[in-house]
């Protein structure tokens, strides 16, 4: 969700000031993990809650999937399953692991598998984001520690989704007729169990001592973890060194500047999966032409728009996907335009515009968006292009784009965490009222891709379009976010690619 | 008195149902709560989906009829993000906007009046002019940035108070302080202007010649006319803070209506945002009409004429 931000450097740099005669004291006394977050989580229930800090942060530590995805690699590991195969397309069998028990003591078998599908699938459910299983026709226990998904039709995505957003529920959690979610009865087999949940300000959680060993999660170390919702950046690094939390994130560059130079406190970026670029309205002069898209990539310095504005460690973005996922073609592989305002002009020249013209450069999110559309505003006018900013509603954003009504646009997307370049194409390229391009072969190589199981040639496909993609300027990719974490030096705290900052993975040093 | 009290209720029922209607046209105007609830990146398949589900489909008037109709029985409907009734989460809410509320207007009122008093007593003397200091910055000063001076000082250079939540009345010191600010300086000008015309007055004059104490003469017949003004702004200014402690409440994590309200505006919660507007609206019409019938009750002049 969205926080209220006020910036105040001075009270960064004052606070930190203060901090040189008080210094911060942690909660390693007390073995409890203290955090903020930003938003404040009305529901806690990963199929309810639609804050992602709360489907990816709380849920993994609640509860576990069948398949975990490696943080550092991506590749797909055993969780609740063993192991698992296709029967056919629309078939995925899993072996369940026998040594399971739920945080109520009850053993971990098929029938929690068969019962989480049949509640997600069960459209009085009402869940949040039925799209992360609408894909599945059906659950079935085969055997007391075996069981089977059939799928509507073949998807591409499968074991992802498995992996990334499906957590598996005790059979019964929910009461019949339930749709708003269990709040603090929430039960899993995760490394942590839920003590309290208060709506819109905080939880408790305390460690699981029955956790599996084996679990690529690994045994958690530190005894409790508490949550609490503070909406104010600067409050957050206020109660930080103060000692009342252990660690925030999503901290801004010079907040982590500062933070750096506190006691007691460390600083630390790490990845995330949300990618920026630059998207133009091609069946709308003037960016139907391609020498003016092409035009608007010459344009940019991305180097130093990513670097000044976002932090040094920021990763360039050369491709309309995230590197890692699946599917999303080797920066390599698709040509590169280089910062050359020179030859920008030359080309808006050439399609007609020696002069240039004037545009609107639409956005809908205020940070860090507004910042970066300020910065394009100055490159685009340096080789003759007038944009005036448009900073609209999400409402107004998507409306006008079906309508085709925003010229010049700075879009990005957080991929939902999935590892799989479906995710993007599909909602972007692939068709839709988002698909400002329409393009008949990329759109169809797209769709064929979503429609098949087969992932060499879903590989094939999404590169196909990929390549297509940047090769007609149909995005001017930007760079990839990063996040900025502040915590106790007391703790051990790493910080991952994919953003998820596995807080059950701490320890204390 | 019954027809007075009569009128203004009328006038604030139409007030009421006004605020909602405008509320409700508005954020359908601005938002779109199915975009809201599925997300960046959504399929058209999604967003369908969810408006026919919530009935986001209906026509706009249908959506408001229905909304007004069931809110007469005393259903708000249910939260769309927290997916329970919207009576349970203003219950949470308001007892914390409340508390900051009351605090920082009694804690307003006990340095404004007595500060504004003295200053009509000693025009110009320094303690006038400390007030009228005390004003200025007090208007000039964002009240966000006097919670963050308060809390890098208070919280974590002395840490005598706690820096945010809402756990205990001592979280609520400084956020009551920071609110209170807001208000002071309007109630103490408010005061001082009351005073100095009220002892300017021929009545004042001749109640001193006929030997009254000074005390009596300035408590028992100055400060009761000069009130007038002041009943109708502190209950406006007692609205103000209950409907804007936003800022406040996010610098110091307090989850109260403030704070609500603009979660509820950036989820596009409409039967939470409807909710608010219309408690606080009454609230404020509530409070209007309190200070309007206080006022004809002190001055016969008003219910009279």
């Amino acid at each position: 969700m969205q926080t209220l931000t006020i910036p105040r450097r001075g009270f960064i740099a004052g606070s930190a000031a203060l901090l040189a005669v008080t210094e911060a004291h942690a909660n390693k006394q007390d073995d409890t993990l203290r955090f903020a977050l930003g938003g404040a989580p009305d529901l806690i229930d990963p199929y309810y809650s639609g804050d992602r800090d709360v489907t990816m942060l709380i849920g993994e530590t609640l509860f576990d999937t069948l398949i975990y995805r490696d943080p550092l690699s991506f590749q797909h590991k055993p969780l609740l399953a063993t192991a698992w195969r296709w029967i056919d397309e629309v078939t995925l069998e899993f072996d369940l692991r026998p040594d399971v028990v739920w945080h109520d003591g009850r053993n971990f078998t098929a029938e929690d598998v068969a019962y989480t599908f049949a509640y997600l699938l069960n459209p009085a459910s009402r869940l949040t984001m039925p799209q992360w299983s609408s894909w599945v026709k059906q659950a079935e226990a085969v055997e007391p520690l075996k069981a089977r998904l059939h799928l509507n039709a073949p998807f591409g995505p499968a074991l992802e989704y498995i992996a990334e957003v499906l957590p598996i529920l005790p059979n019964g959690l929910y009461p019949p007729g339930s749709s708003s979610g269990a709040g603090d009865k929430l039960i899993g087999t995760g490394p942590y169990r839920i003590t309290s949940f208060q709506s819109g300000k905080g939880a408790t959680f305390e460690r699981n001592n029955k956790y599996f060993a084996g679990s690529p999660k690994g045994y958690p170390a530190i005894g409790k973890m508490a949550f609490r919702a503070i909406p104010d950046p600067a409050t957050q690094v206020a109660e930080l060194l103060g000692g009342g939390v252990d660690w925030i994130w999503r901290i801004t560059r010079d907040q982590a500047d500062r933070l750096a130079t506190a006691p007691g406190i460390e600083v630390t970026s790490g990845g995330t999966m949300r990618t920026f670029w630059i998207g133009m309205e091609a069946r709308r002069p003037p960016f139907q032409d391609p020498r003016v898209r092409r035009a608007v990539a010459h344009a940019i310095d991305r180097k130093a728009l990513a670097q000044e504005l976002m932090g040094p460690a920021t990763p360039l973005l050369d491709v309309p996907c995230f590197p890692p996922q699946f599917g999303c073609i080797k920066p390599d592989a698709v040509p590169h335009y280089d910062y050359d305002p020179a030859k920008a002009k030359q080309l808006l020249a050439e399609a007609g515009f020696p002069s240039g013209f004037t545009t609107t450069l639409s956005i809908y999110r205020s940070s860090p968006d507004r910042m970066l559309a300020e910065a394009l505003q100055g490159y685009l006018q340096a080789v003759g292009i007038r944009a005036s900013l448009n900073v609209t509603t999400l409402k107004a954003f998507y409306a006008d784009v079906a309508q085709q009504k925003l010229p010049l646009k700075l879009e990005s997307y957080g991929q939902y965490n999935i590892n799989d370049a479906a995710i993007i194409l599909s909602v972007y390229w692939g068709g839709g009222t988002q698909d400002s391009y329409q393009d008949a072969e990329v759109v169809a190589w797209v769709n064929e891709a979503m429609r098949i199981g087969d992932q060499d040639r879903r590989r094939r496909l999404f590169e196909q379009a990929e390549r297509k993609i940047i090769e007609q300027n149909f995005a001017v990719p930007l760079f990839i976010q990063t996040m900025d974490y502040a915590f106790s030096k007391d703790l051990a705290f790493t910080a991952w690619p994919d953003e998820n900052p596995r807080l059950y993975m701490c320890r204390w040093k | 008195m019954l027809a007075y009290t009569l009128q203004r209720l009328g006038i604030a029922l139409i007030v009421v149902i006004a605020v909602s209607a405008l509320t409700f046209a508005f954020t359908n105007l601005a938002v779109d709560p199915a975009r809201a609830v599925a997300g960046e990146g959504a399929t058209d398949q999604d967003l369908a989906r969810i408006r026919a589900e919530y009935g986001f489909d209906r026509p706009p008037v249908t959506q408001y009829l229905d909304w007004l109709g069931s809110t007469a029985t005393g259903n708000l409907g249910n939260s769309i993000r927290q997916r329970r009734p919207v009576v349970d989460v203003l219950a949470e809410a308001f007892p914390v906007t409340i508390t900051l509320s009351c605090a920082a207007m009694t804690l307003a009122l006990l340095i404004a009046v007595p500060l504004g008093i003295v200053a009509a007593v000693r025009p110009n003397s320094w303690i006038d002019r400390f007030s009228q200091g005390l004003a200025v910055i007090g208007m000039a000063m964002p009240t966000f940035w006097f919670g963050l001076l308060m809390i890098m000082l208070f919280g974590i250079r002395l840490r005598w108070l706690p820096i945010s939540g809402d756990a205990t009345l001592v979280h609520f010191v400084m956020p009551a302080i920071a609110l209170a600010y807001y208000s002071i300086p309007i109630v103490m000008r408010l005061t001082r202007a009351g005073m100095i015309d009220v002892l300017a007055t021929d009545y004042i004059r001749t109640a001193r010649a006929k030997g009254l104490l000074p005390g009596k003469v300035l408590f028992k017949h100055a400060l009761r006319n000069a009130m007038l003004p002041l009943v109708s702004v502190t209950a406006v200014q007692f609205g103000h803070l209950l409907a804007g402690s936003v800022v406040v409440e996010t610098v110091f994590a307090l989850h109260g209506v403030g704070f609500l309200a603009w979660q509820s505006i950036t989820q596009a919660d409409l039967p939470i945002i409807q909710a608010i507007v219309l408690v606080l609206a009454l609230i404020y019409v509530v409070l209007v009409l309190l200070a309007d019938l206080l006022n004809a009750v002190l001055d016969p002049r008003i219910r009279l004429g």
